[in-house]
């Protein structure tokens, strides 16, 4: 893997875990639905992309 | 009245009987197989001693027929199932075996199924719970578990990831209780 798609990943990472947990913190003050779904994608995104840059370190 | 430990079958002690113990010797709390406590009464003490026995090398002492009256019970001294066919004693006296499958393959309990006046259930209401227990409460190996069933391997599971995927379980529990599933 390059420079590149490491960079890319780890900017997904990122944004990904802020947009999760903005969206959980709404999700745990005002209990909606959509925040909570939102919350789970993102943090789907963000394990995916953290599994690869982890995987890309130890090659 | 004799009073057997519910889970080894070991007769339970004077001080078991005194504090009025609910069929289980103390060592068997303690995650001991049988009861260490000598008696008094000479004859009791022969017995317990043929089952102390008994449970250390059931099938060798069957073999060399030194064992004295023992009841056979067919309960898995483990895990206190009632024994399957398969576990039972063979007509010529010989077990198949002593423990029930399911807890020789470290499961918790007999699943073979029967008619219902044939096998009872004893169901082992604290290991359950405390199994439930620790799903809830979301310890880390628990997540990782989830995270190794999701497709993620041992060694890229990172801590970070561990925390992340804790949200989003406690999201997705939330969730279900308000009726979305999400996947």
């Amino acid at each position: 893997m390059g420079k590149v798609n490491t960079k890319q990943i780890k900017d997904v990472a990122d944004k990904s875990e802020e947009i999760g947990n903005k969206a959980y913190e709404t999700f745990v003050e005002k209990g909606k639905v959509e925040a909570g779904k939102l919350a789970i994608a993102a943090f789907k995104n963000t394990l995916y992309a953290n599994s690869l840059l982890i995987k890309n370190e130890k090659i | 009245m004799i009073k057997e430990c519910k889970k080894c079958g070991v007769i339970l002690c004077d001080k078991n009987l005194e504090l009025e113990c609910d069929r289980q010797c103390k060592q068997c709390k303690k995650k001991n197989l049988f009861c260490t406590y000598k008696y008094e009464d000479p004859e009791l003490e022969a017995y317990s001693i043929i089952r102390r026995r008994y449970f250390s090398s059931v099938i060798t002492y069957q073999r060399n027929h030194r064992i004295g009256p023992y009841k056979r019970k067919g309960e898995c001294f483990k895990c206190g199932v009632i024994l399957c066919d398969k576990n039972h004693y063979k007509s010529d006296g010989k077990a198949s075996n002593t423990q029930c499958k399911h807890c020789r393959n470290n499961q918790k309990s007999c699943r073979v199924s029967y008619p219902k006046d044939v096998c009872k259930k004893i169901t082992n209401t604290t290991r359950r719970n405390s199994a439930k227990l620790r799903t809830d409460a979301l310890y880390d190996n628990v997540v990782k578990n989830y995270l190794r069933h999701v497709g993620y391997t041992t060694d890229v599971i990172s801590p970070e990831m561990i925390e992340i995927k804790k949200k989003q379980l406690l999201i997705k529990r939330e969730l279900r209780k308000q009726g979305v599933w999400v996947r």
